[in-house]
């Protein structure tokens, strides 16, 4: 019987072994009942992330790539867990040897680089950094005003996104980093130290800024300096990851995935290279990211000489309004939840990574999954809110705040504002009046307030939100709304220009139409011919081309990642300027027929109308450029 | 007698043979109308339909006693110009056809008030296909534009079917259509063109065999670049964009229909 009951409870374990094959959280016993920032236990915690998790095993499907979730306070690890799978079809779990990539939280080594030098004496963070960079390393300023390295970390640098190729598919084509920083250099469109737009370029430049500072290549003075002292030995930061050999054969192992509709798309290892490698490039296990995030979160961190060095670093840079609530801390993003956190995410063609530190209590999360987004899955959208909760409506106001009136529309400072793609900006403008409800808490700041629908299975939810803003005027009276990764700018003439857009695009319509009626009306020996009725179809045609010159560029533009390689931009643009002309041409000979015929008088100016509409837009959007 | 008044003559005349006769236009219509309406006083996105069944099908139902009793053949001998009664068609079908779609759109309005007070806010929340794809534009579109949108995208797509069912009608209404096709050099064009489309439809679809057009990235993207268009300004840039390529192609199709009928032969 002994015997019996023995065998019974060894296949009971070992079935409860197997089964938990899929996700796995290691937690010490005495950490369940800890209270985190959200006020939720880490065992509340736990449970909501394998809630999760069950979604994947009671048979709803895969609907979940990898994830890893590490928890930790100081130097304990509260909860560190592995869920779902990084190889679905091959039914490999998550695991603690499962490489993630960090994305934009690469940059966060940039930053702790660059307050290294400058506890050193090495680096001026009020300097020019044209001062440390090589003559003539930019080329594409558009203001004389100087750039800093603290301008740089606040993303002020002034930069609009590039359109050039971020990353090549060929590991050995990757240039130096200066080459490939010269080669990427977008438009400076704001002048710096004024509008926030997150720039990853501007990270990446501030890697080769502590490259020229110390005299040392940028991936190795990180090794030797972060990576190392912290024992973070399954971390890669080079742009084909080849300063770990780990690393580099585990990346080319795993696999990232696209949940769409009711299946998993399985996109390959999705095997990219960043030539600007700082701002992006670093790949790794979570447990190593969590011992960098745990080293940032400590008042003595390892990474200083001095804790006044960690107390400058977290001390902000860039505030809301007039107010001392800042968004930036030395590159550092700040964030608003039950408590200040400041952190970074970062998302790239495999995958998605959270790191966010509560420094009063040290409590800290870091979060990477194999898919992209921060709402991809319920771990990324859901997890940081377990943790530190939520900005509630009356964190920063009392019940005398006043109801603010934001109006205007506002579009999104980080974007294209120059350039044939410029018009995308428009079609992404918010109108400040539908952004919720926003209370005026003093200072130029708004909080505002807001209920989201968002789909749960298939029911609407309206999720309650709060979010800081605040208002500002440029030297140039255009109003701004600061956020902590991109501004939004005022629009005093947007739906003006929206009008101008929509009417070329129906202009383009308008002349297709026009060419099937005038040939119907040949067919049937309707219309006279002549060189003016000629020149006007050559007009109409040449809308119809502008247009789809666009289109087809801004089909590139999307299905390349969001890249317009050049030949392509020499064409459009070459073939956008053909157009105008054409048009012009068009439109003369349109006004010269009312001058000579003074007949058809509408038909004339409504041709001139058509040509100077596709003119107008071509020249005000910068379609040709 | 001028334009107007000549135009009104022949609207009066077209009412009146709608009305009259077995199994008259109007009844077919309230038919339709209550029907539809009830359906869509339960579930709001079937008032989209309507549009698109009246587009459809609004012709051949206000004109069918003609049809049935041979009399558009009169239309020839009496002193009506052809141009004329095309025009004055387009103008009494449009304008019927604008004021049946607008009690759908109102009843739409209303449905969302009266499911909520039938069946509950939680019932709702289900069967709100409207308000899901809301979710989609990440509440760049409130419901109510959401649902603007919508019937707008449905009465233009209606009225261009309108205009194709008017241009059918006028090509096909008690005329010999022999003589399009008996002329043999007319023939061996119409044979061309179908080659050339043939084989340009077989040339695209082996270039999205092979790979080299990706239909599901090309969806995507012009998904995407329609998402963006509706969230600009509440969605009312792109309602315009609807209605004017509507307005385009309901002229194209009238000057199509007056150019073929008036060179029918009898």
């Amino acid at each position: 019987m002994n015997r019996i009951m023995k065998r019974f409870s060894a296949a009971l374990c070992t079935g409860a072994v197997l089964s938990s094959l899929t996700s796995f959280a290691v937690r010490a016993g005495a950490t369940a009942d800890t209270v985190l920032p959200s006020g939720m236990t880490v065992a509340e915690v736990e449970h909501e992330l394998d809630f999760n998790e069950g979604d994947v095993t009671n048979g709803s499907g895969n609907k979940y790539g990898a994830t890893a979730v590490g928890i930790f306070r100081g130097d304990d690890v509260l909860l560190e867990g592995y869920y779902a799978k990084s190889d679905i079809e091959n039914d490999i779990p998550t695991s603690m040897d499962t490489v993630f990539e960090w994305g934009s939280i690469s940059a966060t080594l940039v930053w702790v680089s660059a307050m290294q030098l400058w506890e050193q004496g090495k680096l001026d963070l009020d300097r020019d950094v044209r001062e440390y960079l090589p003559d003539g390393f930019f080329q594409r300023l558009s203001y004389d005003d100087p750039i800093t390295m603290l301008d740089l970390m606040n993303h002020q640098g002034g930069w609009q996104e590039t359109t050039r190729p971020l990353f090549v598919v060929d590991g050995e084509e990757i240039p130096p980093l200066k080459a490939a920083l010269q080669d990427i250099e977008p438009e400076q469109v704001f002048r710096p130290s004024t509008v926030t737009a997150y720039s990853g370029y501007g990270a990446a430049v501030a890697g080769y800024v502590v490259e020229c500072v110390s005299g040392t290549d940028y991936c190795e003075y990180v090794h030797r300096n972060i990576l190392e002292p912290l024992g973070m030995e399954h971390t890669a930061i080079n742009a084909d990851h080849s300063d770990n050999e780990w690393v580099q054969e585990q990346r080319k192992k795993e696999k990232c995935y696209e949940f769409l509709a009711v299946e998993y798309i399985d996109l390959g290892n999705q095997l990219y290279y960043c030539p600007v490698y700082p701002c992006c490039s670093a790949a790794g296990t979570m447990s190593d990211l969590m011992t960098y995030a745990q080293a940032l979160a400590d008042k003595d961190s390892p990474l200083f000489g001095s804790s006044d060095t960690w107390k400058e670093m977290f001390t902000g840079t860039s505030f809301y309004g007039d107010s001392d609530i800042p968004s930036i801390a030395h590159g550092f993003l700040c964030d608003e939840h039950s408590v200040r956190t400041f952190g970074h995410s970062g998302d790239t063609e495999m995958s998605h990574a959270d790191m966010i530190l509560d420094l009063d209590s040290g409590t800290g999360l870091v979060l990477m999954t194999n898919q992209q987004g921060d709402t991809v899955n319920n771990f990324a959208a859901e997890t940081p809110e377990l943790v530190f909760g939520k900005l509630s409506p009356d964190k920063y106001t009392s019940d005398t705040a006043e109801k603010a009136k934001l109006s205007g529309y506002y579009l999104n400072a980080r974007g294209i504002h120059k350039g044939m793609l410029k018009f995308t900006d428009y079609l992404g403008a918010v109108n400040a009046g539908r952004i919720g409800e926003p209370l005026d808490i003093g200072n130029g700041v708004y909080q505002i307030n807001r209920k989201l629908p968002t789909l749960v299975n298939t029911e609407i939810r309206l999720d309650e939100s709060s979010e800081l803003y605040g208002a500002e005027t440029l030297s140039d009276g255009t109003a701004l709304l600061r956020r902590p990764t991109e501004d939004r700018i005022q629009h005093r003439y947007y739906l003006a220009e929206l009008g101008l857009l929509t009417l070329y695009f129906l202009a383009a319509a308008a002349g297709a139409f026009l060419i099937l009626t005038k040939h119907r009306l040949k067919k049937h020996g309707r219309l006279e011919k002549s060189f003016c009725s000629s020149m006007m179809t050559v007009g109409y045609a040449a809308g119809i081309i502008s247009a789809v010159t666009l289109l087809t560029a801004y089909i590139i533009f999307s299905r390349s990642g969001n890249v317009l390689p050049e030949a392509a931009q020499l064409t459009a643009g070459r073939l956008q300027l053909l157009c105008v002309l054409l048009c012009a041409f068009s439109a003369v000979t349109a006004v010269a027929a009312v001058i000579r015929e003074k007949k058809r008088i509408v038909y004339y100016i409504a041709n001139t109308a058509y040509n100077g509409i596709v003119i107008g837009a071509v020249l005000f959007f910068e379609m040709y450029r | 007698m001028n334009d107007s008044k000549r135009l009104l003559n022949i609207v009066r005349k077209d009412a009146i043979a709608m009305t009259s006769g077995k199994g008259n236009a109007l009844i077919m219509f309230l038919l339709l109308f209550f029907v539809l309406g009830g359906l869509t006083l339960l579930f709001p996105v079937s008032g989209l339909v309507a549009p698109c069944i009246m587009g459809a099908g609004f012709a051949s139902m206000l004109f069918q006693n003609e049809s049935r009793y041979h009399s558009e053949r009169f239309n020839c001998v009496l002193p009506i110009s052809r141009r004329d009664l095309v025009k004055s068609r387009f103008l009494l079908s449009y304008v019927l056809y604008a004021a049946a779609c607008l009690p759908f759109y109102f009843v739409m309005l209303a449905s969302q008030f009266v499911i909520r007070f039938l069946a509950g806010d939680e019932f709702y929340s289900k069967i709100n296909i409207i308000g899901k794809l809301t979710v989609k534009t990440g509440g760049a579109l409130t419901e109510t534009e959401a649902l603007n949108l919508l019937f707008i995208a449905a009465f233009s797509f209606g009225a261009v079917l309108l205009s194709g069912s008017l241009k059918s009608y006028f090509s096909g209404s008690g005329f010999s259509s022999a003589a399009d096709t008996s002329d043999p050099s007319r023939k061996n064009k119409m044979w061309l063109k179908l080659y050339i489309l043939a084989a340009a439809i077989f040339v695209i679809w082996g270039l999205v065999i092979v790979g080299i057009i990706d239909l599901g990235e090309l969806f995507d993207i012009f998904t995407g670049l329609f998402s963006q268009l509706a969230a600009a300004a509440g969605g009312y840039m792109l309602a315009a964009v609807m209605l004017a390529v509507a307005a385009m192609a309901v002229v194209y199709r009238y000057i199509c229909t007056v150019l073929e009928y008036d060179e029918k032969e009898l």
